[in-house]
Order: C-alpha cells, then structure tokens, then sequence
C-alpha cells in the first residue's frame, strides 16, 4: 500500500518512483508546514545520506559549508511568487546550482507557482547553464496533479495523505488539451 | 456554430467521468469540503439557498435547438421546470440535486454542452453580442474568436487558480452590445483598411469595486491574441492579490499599478511568447470561421420586394403586430430579414426565467423560422435571427400564447435583475419582486415607450451580478440591521460609452424604493427636451434634482 508509506515515493516524470528527497533541518514556518504537508525526513545539512531540499533563504549559507566535492543532489526550494532575478542572483551568488528548483504550494488553491514555473522552463531554455527539473512541493493534492503535470512539474511530491497510484492514474484525466504547454504540446 | 469534432466529445466524457468520481469521493467523505469546493465550482455547482444551483455554460450565448431541448428536458426531470438566463449568458438551474449533477452533465455532454468554468477563480464563459455574425453595425463576426478564446482557456492548466473570476468579452459592433469596458478583458475587434486587429482593455468590472477597463493596447495584430491574452493572465497570476477576495479582481492590479505599468508588464512578457505556439496563422482562425458561416444568403430582388411588401401589409393590418416589430426586432445584415427577442422580461415572472414548455417551443420555432438556432443575451433574454421577414408574423403570432412577446426590449421594464434572496445566498436583499413592482408601476405601454429606452438593472448584493452600476438606472440590495434597503443611482451605461452610475443618496426601503424610481422617471421626464434620452438628462442636470424629490418624502432613512 503506497498510500501508507507514500513519503518514500513521489512521482518522477509521471512514474511512482522512490522518492531520494529529504528536507533540511532548518527553522522557519514554511520548513514546518512542509515537514507536515510532505512527512519527508528532515536532515542536517553536514549529512549528505540523501538528496536534500533546502529553501531559499537558507541557500547561500547552505552553500558556504557544503563540502562540493562529496555533495548529494541539492533542491531549491521557492516559493510561488518568488522573482527570477533574486532566485538567479542568489544562484549567482551561493556559487551553487541546484539540481532541480522545487516550488512550494503553501495551499493548493494558490496558483502563482504554475506562472513561475513556466517563467523558469523559459530560462532553461535560454541559459545554458540552467538545466534541471521544476518540482511541485507542498499542498499537493490528486485533483490537481493533472495540471502540475502539464505545466512542466516534473517531479511532484503529493502531499503525505494523498493516494500516490490515484495521483499517478489522474494523469490520465484527459486525452487531449486545448492548449499548448509544457506537457502535451 | 461551432461543432464537436471527436476530440471534443472525449474530453466531455473525460470531465464527467472525472467530476462524478470527485463528487463521489466527496458524498463518501474522502474528499474534504474546502478540497472540493473550488472542484465543484469549476464544474458551475453552487450551494444556494435551498438547494445546489448548477450554471451551465452557454459559450458566447450561442444554441441550436437541440441544445434548447435538451435545457428543457433538464428543467423538467432535475428542477423545478424552469431556468433562469444569466448575465453572462449562461443558464442556471436552481433546484437540481448534488448526487444527480453528474447524471445531468452527462445529458448536456450528449448535446455538445457543459459547465465547465462557469464559476470559480478560473477564465469564465466568453462571451459577446448577441447579434454577432448578423448584425448590420459589425465590423466582423466575432463568434470564431470567442471559440478559439474558448478552447484556449478551457482546462488551462496554468489559470485553475487565478487571484479571482476571470471574465472575457469581445466586441465587433458599434455601440458595444457585449459591455466589453466592464470586463477584465474587454477586446474591441477593428478593422482598417480591410485589416482585422484588436483593441484590448483590461481591469473594467462591477462588484463592489466597479471600474471602465483601460486600453493598454490598440491595434493587436490578429494572429497574436492569444499570446497577448496568455501574457496578461501570466501577468495577473503573478502579481493579482491573494490577501483580500474583494482586492483580488485584475482591475485593482491595474489601478495599482497604473494601466501604463502594467501594460510594460504584459508587453515584456508577450515579446517573449508572441512568436510562440500560441500564435494564430490565419489558416487556423478560417478553420473556425467556417463553423459561423451566415445562415442566410440574399434574396434575389423579386423576392426581397414581395417580402418587404407583405411585411408591410401584416404590420398595416395588425398594430399590436406592428408595434412589437418595432420594440422587438433589429434588422438583420442581410435585407429581407430580421432578428428577434423573444422578451424574458414580461410582468409576474422573474427576470430571465424560461420554462421547460417555453423552451421546447422555443427550440420548435428555431426549426421553423430561425434555421434552428438560438441565443441568450447578457440583458437576459433570448434571441433568434435569420427570420424572413414574412414570417414575423406567424412567429408572433406563435409567441403571444407563449407570452414571449413582450413588446418592451431595450425599455423600463426590460430589467435585468439577479436571482437576488430569493434564492442566492450571497444576496442581502430579494430583487425579483423589486423588479415586479417596478415593471408594475410601467405596465401602461405609451407611458412606457414614452420614456424611451431605459436600462434598469437590479443587483441583490454588491456582487452585482444584475450589473447594477451599468443601469441608466441601477438598484443595489443591503441589508441595513437585518432589514432589506436599496440604494439607488443613476447615469450607468455599459455600452460604448461605459460609465458607473452614481448613488443619489442612503438606502431606501423596500416599501419606498418603487417610488423612488418613480421619482427618477418623473425629473427626467419633467427635464428632457424633445428627444433627449434618460442618460443625456441626467448628464445635463445632474443628479440634485433628483435627490431632492426623493429625499424629499418620507422614504428617506
């Protein structure tokens, strides 16, 4: 039963997959509510067991004490309303680019994060420099899955309740789209 | 007008299927109330007063008869045997119940009708003229635009949850019949020189904050709308506010920013998506013209007189027929035809309320008369063009026992009102008898036309779905203390020369507010000039006079 157990699973490229994510041990209210919404483990960041989620604030600092060499795949986490040019300037700045820029829907019916995200597909396709995966994280729900998806989410972790093979399934809500984007063009 | 092709018919069946498993999930308990809320807005599901109120869309107010019976058939076996016409041009259902929404969604999915979209935080219905493609003051139809519009917003997986409704009107006609300044886009089809573009405003709007949108760009090359319309919602979705529901239309985005600035805003997001997928060649946008190709072709010239000249002896004959011809019809683009309202308006029964059996006969004299086609207005009546004009007279003669013959379109007592108390559980105040007494008190015909053309419309609360700021005489329902008051202004127009009415002055009771308007009408009519009409009175003299008689009797509070 995924539904159990489903923290150690996400969706990756639509498939159910193991998810390698966890948060980093990191004090604030939105690391709380996502430690909730998500129930994904939390290190600290000297650990390097797994990949880890670490948020925007906490980049830069995150970055000076990470060992470079032995480092795991790091995630950035952003919130929905985040402008381009501070989370490139930060990337800028920490000397580090993630592997995949997650973005935080505090509640699921606060949809800037799918305008950001096509905001930052565009900048991946004209900075070379940038090529990773855009992740859902938050309150995530299987009603909406199907519209992560076809704005380019790549990586999405449902939240904790959430049935993982009804999220996986909703994927094939509809045979067709209207519009292009960044699924299903 | 616009038909299924086989991709379409799936996606219907793929909405219901989806929607019945969310509200079955929903009775079950697995699916929370606040989860699936917005699921069953988006699917035009409210919970009102006494029961679910399910909208149905009307895409650019636009049905074939089928679709008619179809919307009779749902009257009479889901609700109570009547709908009632919206504002938007939809239709509403009030009595229908939750476990059987989905049943009634797969009914409308077999006539090529749905209700996606038609509430929520989300890109609502488009819609227009109601005389698109056969007016005689249109540059363009703009029917095939508003399907394109239609397509593209529909399920767009980036706008499910925008700071607020979204609501789009296009425009192709002279004086504005689809009140494009007073949407969150309005866009005003031109053409010069033979050459189709656009004029787009954006953040007009009613509700408790009403504003004229503003024109932030002129002359959009015709293939790239889409992508200027992706960019302002891009633009909205970023930037609306989320922090306050009432704050969140695009309109205070734009007055906060000025139209100046956000226009830069959209205009940079555009350059980059213009030439994108989005973009319209013009072989895509014939493609959609073919499915509103004119119903009617010219009449060969012996034929066009022998027409005209029946016409002319039916009215010679008939002057009641006469003068319903006169108030109820519009001359089509095409000489020897005309389109027809059928007036939703008539004393007794709430305004924009059709029954099964209407409905049904209405679908019948589509066949008959009208090539099977039909429309719903904004103003909350209905429509069917193409009639020859020899057959007006048969076709009145069918609609008087029907009583859609209301000869008072575009008058006093063509009310546009919301469905108000008595059923809507926003409202603050009951409009419908508001509006009864009012049509009451105008019933004498003469008087009536006397007046001229007069829009009176009726809001219950400060949403305004009954476009209460736009009415040359507008009423807005409060509750003051637990007790129903109105306040009244005047000097609205939602046509081209878009205005929001202003307030006389405190809140009126619902015994004096009848009067009140009484008293509106009888400044005007003491103050016009010959042919003055309501508007140009009230421009001239301004609203004291009119203060003063109504705040004058004891109705003040």
């Amino acid at each position: 039963m995924l539904n159990q157990q489903h923290n150690s699973h996400y969706l990756s490229d639509g498939k159910i997959q193991k998810n390698p994510w966890a948060l980093i041990n990191h004090s604030s209210a939105q690391m709380t509510r996502l430690q909730e919404q998500t129930a994904l483990p939390v290190i600290e960041s000297n650990e390097v067991s797994c990949n880890i989620l670490v948020p925007l604030e906490n980049w830069i600092n995150f970055a000076s004490i990470l060992n470079h060499a032995t480092r795991p795949l790091v995630g950035l986490i952003v919130d929905g309303f985040e402008e381009i040019e501070t989370l490139t300037s930060v990337i800028d700045d920490s000397g580090l680019t993630p592997d995949a820029i997650f973005i935080d829907f505090p509640v699921f019916s606060d949809g800037r994060g799918y305008s950001l995200a096509q905001l930052l597909l565009r900048l991946q396709t004209s900075k070379e420099n940038i090529q990773l995966p855009i992740g859902a994280i938050g309150d995530i729900l299987q009603d909406q899955i199907f519209f992560y998806w076809r704005c380019g989410f790549q990586l999405i972790i449902p939240r904790t309740d959430q049935n993982l093979e009804l999220c996986s399934a909703s994927l094939q809500s509809f045979s067709h789209a209207y519009q292009p984007a960044h699924c299903q063009p | 007008m616009y038909q299924y092709n086989a991709v379409d018919h799936q996606v219907m069946k793929e909405r219901v299927a989806q929607f019945r498993d969310q509200t079955q999930r929903f009775i079950a308990g697995e699916l929370p109330l606040a989860e699936y809320l917005p699921l069953r807005l988006q699917n035009g599901l409210y919970v009102q007063r006494h029961a679910p109120m399910l909208r149905v869309a009307i895409p650019y107010g636009l049905l074939n008869s089928d679709q008619v019976r179809m919307l009779a058939h749902i009257a009479r076996h889901y609700d109570k045997g009547y709908g009632h016409i919206s504002t938007r041009q939809n239709i509403q259902f009030n009595w229908p119940h939750l476990e059987q929404v989905p049943d009634i969604l797969e009914e409308l999915a077999s006539v090529e009708m749905h209700a996606i979209q038609t509430s929520g935080n989300c890109i609502r219905n488009v819609t227009t003229d109601h005389f698109a493609g056969v007016a005689h003051d249109e540059v363009a139809d703009p029917r095939a635009i508003c399907e394109m519009i239609r397509q593209w917003s529909t399920f767009h997986p980036e706008f499910a949850f925008l700071p607020r409704k979204f609501k789009i009107a296009v425009s192709a006609d002279a004086e504005d019949r689809a009140a494009v300044k007073v949407h969150d886009i309005g866009i005003k089809v031109r053409k010069d020189q033979g050459l189709i573009s656009y004029d787009i405003y954006v953040g007009g709007g009613l509700g408790r904050t009403p504003m004229v949108g503003a024109l932030i760009k002129e002359q959009l090359e015709g293939e790239k709308l889409l992508a200027y319309l992706e960019a302002i919602l891009r633009t909205y979705n970023r930037y609306g506010r989320r922090d306050n529901k009432y704050k969140a239309r695009i309109k205070i985005l734009v007055k906060a920013l000025t139209p100046a600035v956000f226009a830069e805003r959209v205009e940079n997001e555009f350059k980059l998506i213009a030439d994108g997928p989005l973009s319209v060649p013009s072989e895509r946008l014939s493609y959609f013209e073919a499915f509103f190709a004119p119903l009617t072709q010219p009449l060969p010239e012996p034929d066009l007189q022998q027409t005209q000249a029946l016409h002319e002896t039916h009215k010679a004959d008939d002057s009641q027929f006469a003068n319903w011809c006169l108030r109820n019809t519009k001359p089509h683009k095409v000489p020897g035809f005309a389109n027809v309202t059928l007036s939703l308006k008539r004393t007794d029964i709430p305004p924009g309320d059709v029954s099964d059996e209407q409905l049904d006969a209405i679908a019948a004299l589509a066949d008959t008369f009208s090539k099977g086609q039909v429309r719903t207005t904004h103003f909350q009546n209905m429509v069917l063009t193409d009639v020859k004009l020899d057959q007006l007279k048969a076709l009145y003669e069918a609609l008087v026992p029907l009583k859609l013959a209301t000869a008072n379109t575009g008058y006093i007592t063509d009310i546009i009102c919301c469905p108000g108390g008595d059923f809507c559980a926003l409202a603050n105040a009951k409009s419908i008898p508001v509006a009864t007494e009012i049509q009451q008190l105008f019933e004498d015909l003469d008087y009536m036309y006397d007046l001229g053309p007069l829009d009176l419309n009726i809001s219950g609360c400060m949403n305004a779905c009954g476009h209460h700021h736009v009415g040359h005489i507008g009423i807005l329902g409060v509750d003051k203390k637990g007790s129903e008051f109105y306040q009244l202004s005047v000097g609205g127009s939602s046509r081209d020369n878009a205005s929001i009415g202003k307030i006389l002055g405190p809140s009126i009771s619902r015994e004096a507010i009848a009067g009140a308007v009484q008293s509106v009408v009888d400044v005007y009519v003491e103050n016009r000039f010959e042919n003055e009409d309501f508007l140009s009175t009230v421009e001239r003299i301004g609203i004291q006079s009119m203060k003063e008689r109504i705040y004058a009797k004891p109705a003040a509070q």
